[in-house]
């Protein structure tokens, strides 16, 4: 039980096919509105890049000032994105994994249509000016709600999937999705009740907003790319997990300390709030090692598979960064280095290596293994997941480099700023064309597949019709 | 670990515990938190903001200005000194103690210590120690308070945002207590702002000065704040050059001057950066209410549990400089 594996217990099983087609409705859905989003994100980001090195572009335009158009394009990426392909990716791994059909997919189809409908009306409202304020909250109080109302609905189908399971064992891979899926529920209300609804005064609202978004980065992101990691790693190698003792070990470290990161040194608020979170984010280093050596012990040796394909390619670089994001967490957490580099663009850089880097690549990896299974038909190009790649790291690699020399270089000197100089802020903007080339490169692969599976349904249903059969079930669903 | 329940069961109670520890613990701690007494004075910290301040919060919201502008100054530390401020009038009695101080004992042979501490007295306050811990100024003192000699103790905050003249304290919870939300901030691409109410002029980014007449006049002084503020916002780039701080010209109006007619006493004063003949800029409510957020932002008033140096109180004949930069006023 150390590795997914596709044998079945007993009874009754379903075939893969059977799988695929009871989720592919729900997860399909949720899957194409986070490339939407992705596209989103990207053009808003694209903006919001450029601005910062001239500043006059767009300025007469209230709705898309500097301001407005960054929160828009990170709540796009988070909310749109990030958090929505989550959802679709261990909707799939659940019904995989637990060998178990889909819970109320109709429920789930209008779950994410809500979601979505929640985050339209946030980025509309950020860039209309109703911005609550709360970095990675900033959904207005008249589309938060509708958000929580729509993961109650995915989650509790979530874990009915997952109770309903066939392989009575749990694979690390589940453990990390109950976790994230549990979790994200209670920060998500916490910050909803306190920010929104009964607003707690002063700088307490900056430590809810401060817990949540630890939490949110540290209990429910980077769950979901373990999650992807830990199935993706043992099926493509076609090993067993390294070590189970070892994964259970991270696991539960992970539990225990990652929910009291997020304050940060320096911060108006009383000195232990800070000591536990520094504390707890070094820690953090713990759960990150475990996972990462258990992972790459199961690869080694065969890391050649890597080539030519872009699921393994692109778990790779999401673990290479997230070793990278939570050394550099651990590190530059502490009061010392703190200080020099708590203002400066060292933040946006974790930030932007942990969705961009980590979660993103991970989730990438999940969906080119998940969406030719849902689609029943194979990536048809080649080229673009190279593209898709390539930008991705080297758009990556760029961005971090231009954000966090000159951030390293400006902490040993002064207390402000976090300018940049032209050559490097045109860097940062190269950086972030390239990874919307392969963000495009890649949404626009995901159409083209889809493309490619109605038009099989077609010719499968003319095939149908011609010899008068009964319909497939795979098929007609 | 094959027990679903299990699992779901350790996770919530790590939840429970960060969020009673964090969520619950900062509310049990700072919740009910209230203004209280500056130093030195009977004035209450902070007041709530007057109705346009509070407004221009929202506008500042609105446009996420706290995206590239922290409001939040740091200390990582305090340190204490002692003075003498008044030898009295047995000076030869005050000498002889004084001469004890490490920085006579220290002097190079052939120095006359007496000679020495003597000029020193001539120049008030007298630095007995500095950078020291309380315990070791207190000591420092001891000496002179047993002939009767006033003293008084002094600090200094530390930090490199202090020293970076950001503020003369750092920010503590009290602060943001009237701020809903609070923007402490994350990122400085453009300077802090949580003393930019008081920043002297010539301390902006985009610096500038106050004319003549409104160095010793608050509300002229006022009157200049708000148009630097305006004209920032209208133009940045104006004051500043390089800046990466977009303009808002949607704050400001346009509009056509009847003929003959002088322009509107609201209207931005642009120099060369005028619009054509014939129109003038005019402010809106939300770029006035802005400024006035702007103006009320200041952490640095004395509490207890950050306080502001003052200069020390020195003998009558030189009161003219002592008792009022004591305590900033609100």
């Amino acid at each position: 039980m150390t590795a997914p594996a596709d044998n079945t217990s007993a009874a009754p099983a379903l075939t893969n096919a059977e799988l695929d087609a009871s989720c592919r409705c729900p997860v399909a859905c949720l899957l194409f509105s986070a490339a939407l989003w992705l596209v989103v994100a990207t053009v808003l980001g694209l903006i919001a890049a450029w601005q910062l090195q001239s500043p006059g572009f767009l300025a007469g335009c209230e709705w898309l000032t500097h301001g407005r158009v960054k929160p828009a394009a990170s709540n796009a990426l988070l909310y749109g994105f990030l958090l929505q392909a989550s959802f679709g990716v261990a909707l799939w791994l659940l019904c995989r994994l637990g060998r178990a059909a889909l819970s109320g997919p109709l429920t789930l189809l209008i779950a994410s249509k809500l979601w979505n409908l929640g985050v339209a009306l946030g980025v509309c409202g950020i860039l209309l000016g109703d911005n609550s304020g709360h970095p990675w909250f900033e959904m207005p109080r008249y589309a938060a709600p509708l958000l929580l109302v729509a993961y109650l609905l995915i989650g509790v189908h979530a874990l009915l999937t997952l109770h309903a399971r066939r392989e009575r064992g749990l694979f690390a891979s589940q453990w990390y999705l109950l976790l994230a899926l549990v979790w994200f529920p209670w920060i998500y209300s916490t910050a909803l009740w306190l920010l929104h609804v009964h607003p707690v005064r002063g700088i307490t609202q900056s430590v809810v907003g401060w817990w949540f978004t630890g939490n949110l980065q540290f209990l429910v992101l980077v769950p979901f790319a373990l999650a992807c990691a830990h199935y993706l790693v043992p099926k493509l190698t076609e090993r067993p997990l390294h070590s189970r003792d070892l994964s259970v070990f991270g696991f539960w470290t992970l539990v225990l300390l990652g929910g009291w990161c997020g304050i940060p040194a320096g911060a108006p608020v009383p000195a232990w709030f800070i000591t536990v979170s520094i504390a707890a984010t070094a820690l953090t280093l713990v759960p990150a090692l475990a996972a990462l050596g258990n992972l790459f012990m199961t690869w080694k040796g065969r890391f050649g598979l890597v080539r030519n394909n872009p699921v393994l390619a692109f778990t790779l670089i999401g673990l290479v960064f997230f070793l990278g994001w939570s050394v550099r967490a651990a590190l530059t957490g502490f009061r010392g280095p703190a200080e020099g580099l708590r203002f400066s663009n060292l933040g946006a850089a974790q930030e932007q290596l942990l969705i961009i880097g980590v979660v993103s690549s991970l989730l990438f990896a999940a969906i080119y293994e998940l969406a030719p299974r849902l689609a029943s038909h194979a990536w048809p190009c080649v080229g673009l997941p190279r593209v898709h790649f390539w930008g991705t790291l080297a758009g990556t690699v760029l961005i971090q480099l231009s954000l966090v020399v000159p951030a390293m270089q400006a902490a040993k000197g002064s207390a402000v700023g976090g300018v940049l100089a032209l050559p490097v802020s045109m860097a940062t903007m190269a950086g972030v064309a390239l990874v919307a080339v392969a963000n495009l490169a890649f949404v626009a692969h995901c159409f083209w597949l889809l493309g490619c599976h109605l038009r099989l349904r077609k010719c499968k249903e003319g095939l149908v019709a011609l010899l008068n059969a009964p319909a497939d079930a795979e098929v007609a669903s | 670990m094959t027990r679903g329940p299990l699992i779901f069961l350790g996770v919530l109670f790590s939840l429970a515990c960060s969020w009673a520890a964090l969520i619950f613990g900062s509310q049990l701690q700072l919740g009910a938190l209230e203004p209280a007494a500056i130093l030195n004075s009977s004035e209450l910290y902070p007041a709530p903001r007057p109705g346009l301040a509070q407004q221009g919060a929202e506008v500042y919201r609105a446009n996420g200005c706290f995206y590239c502008h922290s409001q939040q100054v740091r200390q990582n530390g305090i340190t204490f000194g002692a003075v003498l401020t008044d030898p009295g009038t047995n000076t030869a009695l005050v000498i002889d103690v004084l001469v004890n101080q490490p920085q006579f004992t220290d002097l190079a042979r052939g120095h006359n210590k007496r000679v020495h501490a003597n000029d020193a007295l001539a120049k008030l306050p007298v630095v007995l120690v500095e950078n020291t811990s309380a315990a070791l100024a207190n000591q420092a003192m001891k000496p002179f308070t047993d002939i009767e000699v006033k003293t008084e103790l002094t600090f200094k905050n530390l930090g490199a945002d202090i020293a970076a003249g950001l503020g003369p304290r750092g920010s503590v919870a009290r602060d943001y207590l009237f701020d809903n939300p609070p923007m402490p901030g994350s990122l400085r691409l453009g300077p802090d702002l949580a003393n930019v109410g008081s920043r002297a002029p010539e301390k902006f980014t985009a610096m500038w000065s106050f004319t003549a007449a409104a160095r010793t006049n608050e509300v002229l002084q006022a009157a200049e704040r708000e148009r630097f503020h305006l004209a920032h916002l209208y133009n940045p780039a104006a004051g500043a050059k390089g800046s990466t701080m977009p303009a808002y010209p949607f704050l400001f109006e346009k509009r056509q001057l009847k003929p003959g007619a002088k322009p509107s006493s609201d209207a931005l004063l642009l120099g060369k950066d005028a619009p054509a003949d014939g129109l003038e800029v005019i402010p809106t409510s939300q770029a006035r209410a802005l400024a006035a957020y702007l103006m009320s932002l200041r952490h640095d008033a004395s509490l207890v549990e950050r306080a502001v140096p003052r200069p020390p109180r020195l003998p009558a004949p030189s009161t003219n400089a002592a008792p009022s930069a004591a305590v900033p006023k609100q």
